[in-house]
């Protein structure tokens, strides 16, 4: 993780929210609030959180996928394309931002099902993927380049022949990830791909993840909650919260030192074998988006909340290099 | 000890297809377990491995096309439903589901206690609902009258819990309770379950693929593969050192919450389900890294080795194991 570390994606005080109308009145949806991220190339980025935290329109923004009722509010998202300088995508055109996708950056879904058309063979699917990606390549061309990714992938040769339902679960989201990989995107955006899966399959479609990001040496970005493909898989973590990243760190850092009251809860739950010591879940439930309490988003569950934490959202400190944590507790050294 | 739950030879089979071209799936084959008076027993094992099949048939939602199920040394009787009577409830996967969302949650309640006539006033029924609730960790009053919206995911299945303890059963049966619910949550359901068991005296049959709870919560363990349960034993036994090699390919595949846990080796993904059902002999001869001639032909019997079942080859007279 040391040595020179390129850019490939940056957020500035990202704010995107969802304005629903309801009955007259205006509801807003503080899904990602302020978030500051800076993300590599070559490497694994993990998000982690609890259902409703925003994680999932996280990645919608990054994808610079904007559909109403969600609204970029504030912010600027900058990929750098072919190592140049960065651009502010959220300035471009419809038809370029279309460019970029798959291409440049993919998504990775969760429910593999949705993503593949169930009338048609995959090979369609292939190539209307392709034609509308690459353009005027002529079939075999294509389709070379898909059998050399199936196989190397380890997919069964005939399932260019195959219809969807055919396919096992975690089949089609192999398939799924190799359509996403096909282009040798630079980013490739995962949003819980490998959450509705058997644990063995899992580990396989995981392991498929890792080989392809160690050999296109592009960056992965992964929301789950499942803290243990975290520990397996990401270089690095993001740990959200009410719509904000509360703390940041290596893997490493995040499992071994946690320092935010929200991620000490977070890995003391997590059971383990060999290990049948109490463990007890993060107290309370999460906040409502549409509703976040005042000051940290937190200190209604937090048992070290301060007066101060009621009224001010804390800026981050960072207690080490690649480090980041909002807390009050943190700059009084009072904490962890 | 007497068994609260005794399980014979269960064995569930639905058949596919049309007239002509009939399959039969044996969804469950031959799976004998037991449950004593307050314990945690779990049933484990990925998607259609049998395990809810099993639970339906000893809930009463399905019948069995062979083998006993008895409950205090009673049968069971699947068409009078007289079970749900008589102390054994069920919790389901999905909070969201089993609630209507049009309906307020207290009137679920209400319904049970009078379907099972379990008070004769209202104010009794309340301060019934009360005392379950706050077994749980909730109350009436902030629970009464609200919508299943209203709640997250953890109370929700909290409440579900609740419920069913309304009768004061004697068997919790919990089909995958914790799957649809928040990892930061999901330990408050758990706990729960541990709780009952040790202050209650509540039997709970624990239907996972979370092998990491269920070492957390249980005594004891039934592996299930393709319809058969291929290990069961104390959750020390067959989670700290499995036997049989589907049991050890499942355990090490469950991603540990540990960076210095990661794998390092590589899984072989099986390319069809179906073919491993119809397969003879052991099921799992197709992926086994320890696999013989003799697995391909005969179905291993299962065999006790130091307390554990293991239905393995590897492990017969002759067999070194693994």
């Amino acid at each position: 993780m040391t040595g020179k570390k390129q850019v490939i994606l940056r957020t500035e005080q990202l704010k995107a929210f969802y304005i629903l109308e309801v009955g007259g009145a205006q509801k807003i949806v503080k899904a990602v609030n302020d978030v500051d991220l800076t993300i590599y190339e070559n490497e694994i980025y993990g998000i982690a959180g609890e259902s409703g935290c925003g994680k999932t329109t996280l990645l919608k923004v990054l994808f610079n996928d904007f559909v109403p009722p969600l609204r970029l509010i504030g912010g600027k998202i900058y990929y750098r394309i072919n190592r140049e300088e960065e651009v502010d995508v959220t300035t471009l055109s419809p038809e370029e931002v279309r460019q970029l996708r798959m291409v440049y950056i993919s998504y990775v879904p969760q429910g593999s099902m949705s993503a593949l058309n169930p009338v048609l063979r995959l090979r369609e699917t292939y190539e209307d993927f392709i034609s509308s990606h690459l353009g005027d390549q002529s079939r075999e061309e294509i389709f070379e380049l898909a059998h050399r990714q199936i196989m190397a992938l380890g997919l069964p040769k005939n399932i260019l022949d195959l219809y969807p339902h055919q396919l096992s679960g975690g089949m089609r989201q192999r398939v799924t990830i190799a359509l996403a990989s096909l282009l040798k995107p630079r980013i490739m955006i995962g949003d819980e791909p490998t959450t509705a899966l058997d644990v063995v399959v899992q580990r396989g479609v995981i392991q498929m993840l890792k080989t392809i990001q160690e050999s296109y040496k592009n960056t992965i970005i992964l929301v789950t909650h499942d803290m243990g493909v975290h520990a397996n898989i990401a270089d690095r973590i993001g740990i959200m919260y009410a719509g904000r990243i509360v703390e940041e760190g290596t893997t490493e850092q995040i499992f071994d030192q946690p320092l935010h009251p929200y991620t000490q809860f977070l890995i003391n739950s997590l059971p383990k074998f060999g290990d049948k010591n109490m463990r007890s879940s993060v107290p309370g439930s999460p906040p409502s988006l549409a509703d976040v309490p005042t000051g940290c988003p937190f200190h209604p569950r937090c048992p070290h909340a301060h007066e101060i934490c009621t009224q001010q959202m804390p800026s981050f400190s960072y207690p080490k290099e690649d480090h980041r944590v909002a807390c009050w507790l943190i700059d009084e050294g009072t904490h962890g | 000890m007497d068994k609260l739950l005794d399980v014979n030879g269960l064995t569930k089979q639905y058949s596919q297809g049309n007239v002509l071209a009939r399959v039969t799936l044996t969804a469950a084959d031959q799976v004998s377990f037991h449950i004593n008076p307050a314990e945690i027993f779990t049933l484990a094992g990925e998607s259609g491995c049998g395990k809810t099949t099993t639970a339906k048939v000893v809930i009463g939602f399905e019948e069995a096309t062979s083998g006993t199920v008895l409950h205090k040394g009673k049968p069971q009787t699947p068409k009078k439903k007289a079970w749900l009577t008589e102390g054994i409830q069920a919790i389901f996967q999905d909070p969201f589901s089993t609630f209507n969302p049009l309906r307020t949650v207290d009137r679920y309640f209400f319904e049970t206690i009078q379907n099972l006539k379990l008070t004769i006033s209202k104010q009794q029924a309340i301060e019934l609902i009360d005392e379950k609730l706050r077994l749980v960790g909730l109350s009436y009053q902030e629970f009464a009258g609200k919508y299943p919206n209203e709640f997250s995911g953890g109370q929700l299945q909290r409440i579900s819990i609740a419920r069913a303890l309304l009768s004061n059963p004697t068997l919790l049966i919990a089909d995958e309770p914790v799957s649809m619910v928040d990892a930061s949550l999901r330990m408050s359901i758990v706990n729960l379950f541990k709780k009952l068991r040790d202050e209650l005296g509540v039997s709970i049959l624990y239907i996972t693929h979370d092998l990491a709870t269920a070492y957390y919560v249980s005594d004891r363990i039934a592996i299930m593969f393709r319809g058969s349960i291929v290990e069961m034993g104390t959750v020390e036994q067959v989670l700290m050192n499995p036997r049989h090699p589907y049991s050890r390919l499942l355990r090490d595949s469950i991603p540990q919450a540990d960076p210095k846990l990661r794998w390092s080796d590589t899984v072989t993904l099986t390319e069809l389900e179906h073919e491993e059902y119809l397969r003879k002999g052991c099921k799992f001869a197709g992926r086994c890294p320890k696999v013989m001639d003799i697995c391909k032909r005969v179905v291993p019997a299962d065999i006790v080795v130091d307390d554990v079942l293991v239905k393995c080859h590897l492990y017969n007279e002759s067999g070194a194991g693994l």
